[in-house]
């Protein structure tokens, strides 16, 4: 399984940051990182599938689409900083978390 | 703390909006943290107007939280309240007193209370996430990270994107300038300059003393940057392998043509918005002084005037008749304005009579001197038809007078 991270927006949005898309190989992880990753990530699925529609734009909001590959199977979640829903902003923690301290 | 498991408890709304104003910080920490856990904080307007627009007028009463690196802000904690001691955290100082200086500006210069001329409460979250380069106004409070110290670093640290954020509030419950293509530019340029206008106000410094620069604080020595924006030369804050050039443009002839999507940048906001903020800047230095006495005034009494869907031409336009308003037909702020929205690519289709040759720039005699032809050919037609009415003319003067043009 594969996670990627790409951001865009933000009070910097006129800066075309042009970073590519952060990745986690899952299976690279350690099984207690992995059981948390997963359970996030099937809370912010299953959050998403709850809701009609991601939270509105904000000015100056970053957004945030998380992409899942995992075999042929793949999920894309999508949000942005204004009206963050909860199990996305924890998944999100755990991803910010991850990147800064493997940075 | 209060450990009501209030996701399922029977605590009425009521109730819990009583709460908030409790003399007790964890007693309102505690509501709040009930209140936000079951609404969505931008999403649920409903929730957001019935909880805070029936309390008592709080008179922009601020309250910080540590959001603790959590994107959640349901698990933020009060660090600072208005009447609590200054915390040990700079972060939650630089917010709290961003906030008032904020409120302050708005409260003396325009005699508006608060975000919403209503006395609205002055939330912030300071340490939202994780090396997040980013602050935000998300329709009931401000946000801020603490950058990464590479691109960017703590946005507490800079007192015009504070004011920058709030000012979003007061763009939202005035003109609410819809956030996309012209009219989210214009909202973004009202933030700027309401930004910049409080960083000058708090250091009383003239239109000419002014950096005229957004978020020049938040920038680190890694990264070649002076700020986020420049008001004064657009397309100049910075410029580096990284980033590349800034995109801004100074003149419509550049006018930058984005979708409205993310990526976009809903239509570049944060990208033409240089170009208003510019004739902003050529407004406060044509008049000189303070930016915020005359300049300032016109913007602001042009931002209650406008609406959701303003373009660009028409918020020209009104500024042109507010400085008349505020300042008379033809005067000093009137003819400033008019003569840089012509230096931005914007020409006032709303100039009166008395200022149509003052809004023409004297150093552009070419420009002068065509109009002045053009009005000199329409006085002698006016004349020539005036004698023809009244029978003053006989058909040989008339030809004497076309023999000597």
């Amino acid at each position: 399984m594969k996670i990627s991270l790409a951001t865009s927006g933000g009070q910097a949005a006129g800066v075309f940051m042009r970073k590519p898309p952060r990745v986690i190989e899952v299976e690279k992880l350690a099984a207690a990182e992995k059981a948390e990753l997963v359970g996030r990530l099937a809370a912010a699925v299953a959050e998403a599938k709850s809701h009609a529609a991601p939270g509105g734009r904000g000015a100056d909001s970053m957004s945030y689409t998380i992409d899942v590959e995992d075999g042929e199977r793949s999920v894309t979640l999508k949000q942005s900083d204004a009206g963050m829903p909860q199990a996305f902003a924890k998944l999100l923690d755990w991803l910010q978390a991850h990147f800064a301290a493997n940075k | 703390m209060n450990t009501c498991r209030c996701a399922n408890c029977i605590m009425p709304p009521h109730i819990l909006r009583r709460l908030l104003n409790h003399k007790n910080a964890k007693v309102r920490q505690s509501a709040l943290n009930t209140l936000l856990g079951t609404a969505r904080l931008r999403g649920e307007r409903s929730v957001r107007a019935a909880t805070f627009a029936p309390l008592a007028p709080t008179n922009g009463r601020r309250t910080i939280f540590d959001a603790r690196h959590s994107n959640d802000l349901t698990s933020a904690v009060v660090a600072r309240s208005e009447d609590g001691p200054p915390s040990s955290d700079g972060a939650v100082n630089r917010a709290y007193d961003g906030f008032g200086t904020t409120n302050d500006f708005y409260k003396e210069v325009f005699k508006r209370n608060s975000i919403d001329d209503k006395g609205m409460r002055l939330n912030g979250y300071v340490h939202r996430g994780i090396d997040f380069n980013n602050a935000f106004w998300d329709g009931e409070g401000m946000v801020f990270g603490d950058g990464d110290g590479e691109m960017f670093t703590d946005f507490t640290l800079s007192l015009d994107v504070i004011a920058h954020e709030l000012t979003h509030g007061v763009t939202e419950f005035t003109a609410n300038l819809e956030y996309h293509h012209q009219s989210g530019a214009l909202n973004e340029s009202m933030s700027d300059v309401f930004g910049s206008l409080v960083k000058q106000w708090s250091l009383k410094q003239t239109a000419d003393e002014a950096d005229w620069l957004i978020g020049a604080e938040v920038t680190t020595p890694t990264i070649k940057m002076d700020a986020l924006r420049s008001l004064k030369a657009p397309g100049t804050a910075f410029n580096n392998s990284i980033m590349g050039k800034d995109p801004q443009p100074a003149h419509m002839k550049q006018f930058v043509k984005l979708p409205n999507t993310e990526e976009g940048d809903n239509g570049g906001v944060h990208i033409n918005s240089g170009i208003t903020n510019k004739a902003f800047f050529l407004v406060a230095t044509a008049i000189g002084g303070h930016a915020w006495e005359d300049a300032g005034q016109i913007w602001y009494e042009s931002l209650l005037a406008s609406n959701a869907k303003t373009q660009f031409q028409a918020f020209a336009d009104t500024t042109v008749v507010q400085a008349e308003r505020l300042f008379g037909a033809g005067s000093t702020q009137q003819q400033a304005v008019a003569d840089a929205w012509n230096q931005v690519g914007l020409k006032p289709t709303k100039v009166p009579s008395s200022a149509i040759a003052s809004a023409v720039r004297a150093t552009d005699s070419e420009a002068f001197g065509s109009l002045a032809k053009q009005i000199a050919a329409l006085s002698a037609e006016v004349d020539a038809l005036t004698r023809k009415v009244q029978g003053l003319e006989s058909p040989r003067s008339a030809k004497k007078r076309a023999r000597a043009k």
